[in-house]
């Protein structure tokens, strides 16, 4: 059983075959004898890290999650348009309900993703988040994630003008 | 999960006080001691000031200019660059190829971190990249030491690599006529 501490200093412990998963921590479990001592992890909240054992555990015998760190950049290097359809088809019911979350937990999971190195999970949380994003005005994304328009009414004109090849007409 | 600036100025405190203790042990050749410290100096400083939309989107490291590399990614990479050398020194070439291009995706523009990759690459005995990488590193700082030592190394393991395949030729055609 490894153990972590979680921002609020509580120890959880976890499957190492679950929690290995984590780039981040295989490399740790792997390069370092870390004895007796739980890993700190000073950024990760408890709920989050909960979230995250979660869908570890729910993953935890994917065989393809086991893919070392070297084959994965190999896959990147295709088109990214058939790197997100290999990561969508691998999404099942319980990752869709799993990003049922509000948007704070939501982007909290993909920062702890990326930090923790679970490529799927970032995947997941990032293919949400570009679902919500997807099909806005500029406007509705800028409500919807609660932008501040930093834009002068001269610079907003120039963008839009400078962008205004892509809008379907 | 947001934090205040105090919480985020004593992680980066305790972050860097990791990494200073990380030094000592490297210095004193102690590297999983080392390693064990860069890690926990890693835990402390990443995802710091880290948001979520440049998370999901992230620049692309080849887009990146070098004003542009904040400082919190230049401590990363510095560390990141430091955990390279531990697993040069403990002959892991591939995990000091890794820790180098992480070090890199955070500041493509530090050098020593592309020196550790060089390193990684003789040891693990790709003689071409590892050329290919030290002329770029050379071409700027050609009376640079550390980068003769390499060149060395490259040399010996090509000569190595050639009288091997020598050895293995001889008498090819002999066997072949018997």
């Amino acid at each position: 059983m490894i153990k972590l501490t979680t921002a609020e200093g509580a120890i959880i412990e976890v499957e190492r075959e679950v929690i290995e998963q984590s780039g981040t921590i295989r490399n740790i479990l792997n390069d370092v004898r870390m004895s007796d001592k739980p890993i700190p992890l000073p950024n990760v909240s408890g709920p989050i890290l909960t979230k995250i054992i979660q869908y570890c555990e729910h993953h935890k015998n994917d065989s393809s999650r086991r893919q070392l760190k070297q084959e994965s950049q190999n896959i990147e290097n295709d088109s990214s348009e058939a790197a997100i359809q290999r990561a969508i088809e691998k999404m099942d019911e319980f990752d869709h309900n799993f990003c049922r979350v509000d948007q704070g937990t939501l982007f909290d999971i993909l920062l702890a993703a990326n930090f923790l190195d679970i490529q799927p999970l970032l995947d997941l949380a990032g293919y949400t988040v570009a679902n919500m994003i997807n099909g806005k005005t500029v406007k509705e994304i800028r409500d919807t994630f609660h932008i501040k328009n930093d834009f002068s009414p001269e610079d907003e004109e120039r963008v839009i003008k400078e962008n205004s090849w892509c809008e379907n007409e | 999960m947001a934090s205040s600036p105090e919480d985020i100025e004593a992680k980066r405190t305790q972050g860097m006080k990791h990494k200073d203790e990380g030094n000592t042990h490297f210095k004193a050749e102690r590297f999983q001691e080392a390693l064990r410290e860069y890690y926990n100096a890693l835990l402390h400083l990443r995802g710091l000031n880290a948001d979520a939309m440049s998370t999901a989107i992230p620049t692309n490291p080849e887009d990146m200019k070098e004003e542009e590399v904040t400082e919190p990614s230049k401590d990363l990479s510095v560390i990141q660059t430091n955990m390279a050398a531990c697993h040069v020194r403990l002959n892991r070439p591939t995990r000091a190829i890794e820790c180098a291009q992480e070090a890199l995706k955070a500041n493509p523009f530090n050098k020593k971190a592309k020196f550790r990759l060089v390193q990684g690459y003789v040891r693990e005995g790709s003689l071409i990249k590892a050329a290919k990488l030290l002329d770029e590193l050379e071409k700027d700082s050609p009376k640079d030491t550390a980068f003769a030592a390499e060149r060395r190394n490259i040399a010996a393991k090509e000569a190595e690599a050639e009288k091997k395949q020598r050895k293995e030729l001889a008498g090819m055609f002999d066997r072949a006529n018997k």
